[in-house]
């Protein structure tokens, strides 16, 4: 028998050590990673707004009804020909995308124009897109609020030398609701659908 | 010789009587719409001739058609109604999502991808450009 020289020895113990450090710090790193998200964060989340709207043959839709689910809010109007279509057919690549975990997922697109768009009109927009979207309308007593809460700036502009009449300029955030009822995410115009997928998903795991 | 003659001399006057169109209009789309609604049209003009000015734009396909461009304005989009769109010589002008495009109000039928129709564009210079618009989503 010979017996190991105590340098050595203690060689052996301080790799343990420095390994075993390692091994806990990876652990704790990988325990506490917060996922990172591509919208902008509400920090912290705040309480989502209620409110009571209406869908296709005047049926009452609040915004509580979707706890559970995660929410994509946006606001636009039918009559707009370009940037609320982007903004549509942006979200139906990510519903697409999304696969069979679309059913945690609901599209709200609340009109800025309840003077042309009534709830069938909207729903009929809407679905076009994507038929499990919700286009919502209601009177302008019932959608002042809504636009108010939710911070969006919508102003009527006359414009009488088109076929249009007038054009409404609004505010074009989509706004993402927690399955908690929970403002959490907004995203600004030309956010890549990829983008709001990725969200999605970190937050549907 | 004589008839070559004839054709230079006809191949000259068709050159001068009209003006020199020096303008592609390439990737003609527009959205899907439904009948009654509203669809935009977009595409790209390359300039290799003098400048010129977009005046106006028609088609059946709608019951009007007008030249729009949406601005934004921080988080705010606005519509502007446009009289004229300026086509610089040399340059490639996009008409596209989020810009200038050309706006159809009051489809008169459903607009469904694979679906064409066409569309003339007067232009001060040009005259009269015609071209076939593919439906396609974005």
């Amino acid at each position: 028998m010979f017996s190991e020289p105590a340098s050595e020895r203690t060689f052996l113990w301080v790799g343990l050590s420095i390994l075993l450090i390692l091994v806990l710090a990876i652990g704790l790193v990988l325990l506490t990673r917060q996922p990172t998200y591509r919208g902008v964060l509400y920090d912290p989340p705040v309480a989502a707004p209620d409110f009571t709207l209406y869908t296709v043959g005047g049926r009452e839709v609040h915004l509580s009804d979707f706890r559970g689910k995660i929410v994509l809010l946006f606001f636009g109007y039918t009559t707009c020909p370009d940037i609320c279509p982007t903004t549509l057919a942006v979200l139906r690549q990510v519903y697409a995308g999304l696969g069979k975990a679309a059913e945690h997922v609901q599209v709200l697109y609340v009109t800025v124009d309840p003077e042309r768009d009534n709830p069938d009109r909207v729903q009929e927009y809407v679905s076009f897109f994507q038929p499990a979207f919700l286009g919502l309308s209601g009177s302008l007593e019932a959608l002042e609020p809504v636009w108010q809460a939710y911070g969006v700036t919508r102003i009527i502009e006359p414009a009488p030398a088109s076929a249009a009449g007038y054009f409404v300029t609004h505010s074009t955030r989509l706004y993402l609701i927690d399955q908690e009822g929970q403002l959490f995410l907004s995203y600004s115009y030309g956010t890549p659908p990829e983008d709001i997928l990725h969200d999605l998903q970190e937050l549907l795991k | 010789m004589k008839k070559l003659l004839v054709l230079i001399l006809l191949l000259y006057l068709t050159a001068c009587s009209r003006p020199a169109v020096n303008l592609s209009i390439e990737e003609a789309w527009a959205r899907p719409g439904m009948a009654g609604g509203n669809s935009a049209v977009y595409f790209v003009i390359e300039n290799l001739g003098m400048p010129d000015n977009l005046l106006a734009a028609s088609s059946d396909v709608a019951k009007a058609v007008e030249l729009h461009e949406t601005v934004m304005e921080g988080d705010q989009m606005k519509m502007k109604h446009l009289h004229q769109v300026p086509i610089p010589a040399g340059e490639k002008t996009h008409f596209q999502p989020g810009g200038l495009h050309v706006m159809l109000i009051g489809l008169q039928r459903d607009l469904k991808v694979g679906d064409t129709f066409e569309l003339t564009l007067t232009f001060q210079q040009a005259g009269d450009q015609t071209i076939t618009v593919t439906v396609q989503q974005p």
